[in-house]
């Protein structure tokens, strides 16, 4: 493609000043670099420590809660004779079992209304 | 970091941008000292304020920074440094809420007029442009880019780039000639 730009016009850009070089640009821009690693070292830095602080303050009440659910979860819902039956119904007769068929039939119903 | 080995000044450019990318410090820097007078002219006559120009300047080799491991081909460096600068530049213009893609009213059109018998340089006479005509002019003129490629650069549409560019170098002629006389 051609396109004619205007000579004179041409010449003024080429003779026009440019910006001369400047070390003390090329050292700010370092600097900055340097500045945001440190800053992003920082927040790691703080992070880690706020997570540290965080499991120290709720590891008793988690392991607490996360056994309680453990149990929960684990309950027959309807009481069943005999170990072994207990056992095949294990999956489906207890909390999470039912949990697990309730989600699961949303899933599917969500499908057949979306679809 | 202003400890660069010798060598990386005579490196060129696409394996210093592939060390960069690779995280190298010391060739980044090398990579601002190359560019710098490139892009703080570019700059430059963009804004018309070397303050100014300076700051989008640094604010453009930050970007680079972050993104250089992104580019897969070094060799693409140059215009791609390009994309970043022209948009830090609209980005700016919009920013504060300048009248990006506004080419002319009537207020901008009495500047040149009023200023025509001055002995003006170059870069006062593109500060009386629009913001977008002078984008134009100075990505056609000075980074000699082709209308199209102005285009896809801008997001404008090519009629209104090539329009932009014939009215901007009009203009520009109408005001250098008063510094062509004195010269």
């Amino acid at each position: 493609m051609i396109e004619q730009r205007d000579s004179r016009i041409e010449a003024l850009f080429a003779d026009a000043e440019h910006a001369p070089p400047d070390p003390e640009f090329t050292q700010s821009i370092t600097r900055e670099i340097q500045r945001r690693r440190w800053r992003v070292y920082a927040i790691r830095a703080l992070v880690v420590v706020m997570i540290g602080i965080l499991e120290l303050a709720l590891e008793s009440p988690l392991q607490q809660s996360l056994g309680t659910v453990a149990d929960l979860l684990s309950t027959p819902v309807i009481a069943v004779e005999g170990d072994w039956i207990e056992f095949v119904l294990g999956p489906i007769n207890t909390a999470a079992g039912v949990v697990g068929i309730v989600l699961l039939g949303l899933h599917v119903f969500i499908r057949r209304v979306v679809h | 970091m202003s400890n660069a080995p010798a060598y990386y000044a005579e490196g060129p450019e696409a394996l210093i941008v592939s060390l960069a990318a690779r995280g190298d410090r010391d060739a980044f820097s090398e990579l601002v000292r190359r560019r710098q007078p490139w892009l703080r002219t570019l700059m430059r006559r963009f804004s018309g304020d070397p303050a100014l120009a300076d700051d989008l300047a640094q604010r453009v080799f930050l970007k680079v920074w972050r993104r250089i491991r992104k580019l897969k081909q070094p060799e693409k460096f140059p215009g791609w440094i390009k994309r970043i600068a022209v948009n830090e530049w609209i980005d700016h213009q919009r920013k504060e809420g300048n009248r990006w893609q506004q080419a002319y009213d009537d207020e901008l059109q009495a500047a040149p007029i009023a200023s025509t018998a001055e002995a003006i340089d170059l870069d006062a006479a593109l500060a009386l442009l629009p913001d977008v005509v002078r984008t134009c002019v100075v990505l056609s003129y000075n980074e000699r880019l082709s209308h199209p490629e102005i285009a896809a650069l801008t997001k404008l549409p090519l009629g209104t780039v090539k329009s932009h560019i014939r009215r901007g170098s009009l203009d520009l002629r109408e005001l250098l000639d008063g510094y062509g006389a004195q010269q």
